[in-house]
């Protein structure tokens, strides 16, 4: 099972750079997400990788081959792709076997396969069907089933939960979560769902405007984003940003806002000397954010409650703080005591500070 | 409440009226007429009066006599021959033109025009291609130091000629449906099967030519009703000869109508005509629902 080298990959559109000099080391059975909003470009590199689009520049290295010149067949890749793709003329057993049959396998070669994968997806009663007569769901198995026989080095997934309604999508994404495990496959999913991401991957590949903006796993990427971007992309609710000057007060550093002031967090301190007097962004998340004044010392924002969201669990909470809008995430059984305005404490280590020049994380 | 339920039965007999009045007046009324006829002699020019019952004495004779039977010949001949080719060629063209290539737009409307000219124009185009004296193929045969051919004054070559010419303008109806069906294509499909390890070729012949196979069929249909039906050209041409070598049953029908002045054969050679058509599209119908319904169940 080959590991995957992208180097240099860049896609023009005319004058328009879609991709703009992407590198990328994928490692062995490794389960890659690209996530990134419309746009972004996470699309056309998986279609480069399939070679269903042609690299204007660069490099792509599956095992020991460079194949950014082959033919998608000749890649040892199989794709699942975003409307299932299924060929409608064909049963679901020929639509599984078309490759295989193209390949010349020996008949019972390809019962053999279709039987396993059948099993393993649970549509072996669905195999004399054609495509027209099955539901979302059956057809997005049909697909996966479809790219699981052909037994490839390498699975491209592009979007392959998209067309399905919110519950299916759930459904389809544990049952994915499950069959990861047991097909060690190198794979690759396109999705613009950071929910998807975080829940399937073992690395993320965030993008954006056709530039990896950070990769990593899922926890690193929550915990610590690189930039502005992955702040605003990874988590749900996404994080609060808060625009503050790095000033002083009764001789210490804080963090002055229009109506707020935060505290430095202590491990910050050394990184933040060469910004002093300098507009900063401060990222919280919503979950940071707890109701009450908390332990001694510990600092605070007063929060204006404008509306609260019932989720179940958990619920969302819409606030101001100064001009800014504040999205806080709180435990639904913690009743509120009270509207209007509302302390809520956090923890200083659970800060993030950008640049808001280069967008970047200050560590 | 039986006032409105009555006028919800009877209202939508009443919206089809008219439509049904025009089909009584333009088709079913002819077609009962050249029934009535069928079993009379009578000439043009006599009042209808005169016509003579002659019971099934026009069939009886049609059937005995050789000029029909070769005449039947020469109509399946040219329907299979031009229905073939126009099929073939007009989805060889669709597929070498369903790219975004630069000109392919240019090329797909040059390619339909032939079907836009009057059917007597293009009698008179290819009568004047096919000249053996002054003719553009002529001298082009003779610019090559190649024997002139006999074009439509051969027996054997003026079929084929007869052909060529309906083939040139017919084959741009299959060309557009066909590519009409293949840009309709799922373009996932056509990836998944390059993934799935088709060639440019295999990729045609197991997903394009199957998923566009219904419209085409449909298609073949139209042009083979039409093909027994042709006049025109053929009368621009050839006039059925040499000898009775392209005289197809449309043809047959007009001169036993108008030269002969024979309304009664006439008329009975339209109904075994007409009934030919019906037969030969009841059958493929027949067997296009019954091959959809044998791949439902598969």
């Amino acid at each position: 099972m080959p590991h995957i080298r992208i180097r240099d990959l860049q896609k023009h559109f005319g004058d328009v750079a879609v991709i703009a000099g992407l590198d990328l080391d994928l490692a062995d059975k490794e389960f890659t997400v690209l996530v990134g909003p419309s746009g972004c470009g996470k699309s056309t590199t998986l279609r480069m990788i399939a070679g269903l689009e042609e690299a204007s520049h660069g490099e792509i290295w599956i095992g020991e081959r460079e194949v950014s010149r082959l033919e998608p067949k000749d890649r040892d890749i199989a794709m699942v792709f975003q409307d299932y793709a299924l060929y409608p003329h064909m049963d679901v057993a020929r639509n599984m076997s078309f490759a295989l049959r193209l390949a010349r396998y020996p008949k019972a070669e390809i019962d053999a396969r279709i039987r396993r994968v059948a099993d393993m997806l649970s549509i072996g009663h669905l195999l004399d069907r054609k495509p027209a007569a099955l539901s979302g769901g059956q057809r997005q198995r049909v697909a996966m089933g479809r790219a699981l026989v052909r037994d490839a080095g390498v699975f491209l997934f592009d979007e392959p939960l998209s067309n399905l309604d919110a519950k299916l999508r759930n459904q389809m994404r544990a049952e994915l979560a499950l069959m990861r495990k047991r097909v060690e496959k190198n794979m690759i999913y396109v999705t613009h769902d950071q929910i998807e991401a975080m829940t399937l991957a073992d690395r993320i590949i965030v993008m954006h405007a056709g530039k990896v903006q950070q990769q990593g796993r899922p926890e690193d990427l929550y915990r610590a984003p690189a930039n502005l971007f992955v702040a605003g992309f990874i988590g749900a609710p996404p994080m609060n940003f808060l625009p503050v000057r790095l000033g002083s007060q009764h001789g210490l550093p804080v963090l002055l806002g229009r109506d707020y002031t935060l505290p430095v967090p202590s491990a910050r301190m050394a990184a933040l000397a060469p910004y002093a007097g300098r507009d900063l962004v401060a990222g919280i998340r919503p979950s940071a954010l707890r109701q009450g004044r908390g332990p001694e010392g510990a600092p605070a924002l007063d929060l204006h409650i404008e509306l609260a969201e019932y989720i179940g669990a958990h619920s969302v909470l819409v606030t101001r703080c100064g001009g800014e809008r504040v999205i806080v995430e709180v435990n639904s059984e913690q009743r509120l005591a009270g509207e209007g305005e509302q302390p809520f404490w956090f923890d200083p280590d659970s800060l993030h500070l950008f640049d808001p020049e280069t967008e970047a994380a200050i560590r | 409440m039986p006032s409105r339920h009555g006028l919800n039965r009877a209202s939508p007999y009443l919206f089809l009226a008219p439509a049904a009045a025009v089909a009584l007046v333009g088709l079913v009324y002819p077609m009962l007429r050249s029934v009535w006829l069928s079993f009379h002699e009578w000439s043009i020019g006599t009042p209808p009066e005169s016509a003579r019952f002659v019971g099934l004495e026009n069939y009886r004779w049609l059937l005995a006599d050789d000029a029909f039977w070769v005449s039947v010949g020469v109509t399946m001949t040219f329907a299979l021959a031009v229905v073939v080719l126009e099929v073939v060629l007009g989805v060889a063209l669709a597929l070498v033109l369903d790219r975004d290539l630069r000109g392919t737009s240019l090329f797909r409307t040059v390619f339909i025009l032939p079907m836009m000219i009057a059917p007597i124009v293009v009698g008179l185009i290819w009568r004047f291609l096919y000249n053996e004296q002054f003719g553009p193929l002529s001298q082009l045969l003779k610019a090559l130091g190649l024997p002139g051919v006999p074009w439509l004054s051969s027996p054997d070559m003026a079929l084929v000629s007869v052909i060529i010419a309906d083939v040139w303008q017919w084959t741009p109806f299959i060309f557009i449906l066909a590519l009409a069906a293949l840009q309709g294509l799922p373009a996932s499909a056509i990836e998944a099967a390059r993934i799935d390890g088709a060639t440019r070729w295999q990729t045609t012949l197991y997903i394009k030519l199957p998923l566009i196979a219904p419209v085409i069929a449909v298609a073949a249909l139209l042009r083979l009703i039409d093909a027994f039906k042709v006049l025109e050209v053929i009368y621009i041409l050839t006039e059925g000869g040499p000898g009775l070598s392209t005289e197809i049953l449309s043809l047959h029908i007009y001169k036993t109508a108008f030269v002969s002045q024979q309304l009664g054969r006439a008329s009975a050679l339209s109904n075994l005509l007409l009934l030919i058509v019906l037969v030969l599209t009841v059958l493929l119908v027949l067997a296009r629902s019954l091959r959809a319904s044998r791949a439902g169940k598969e």
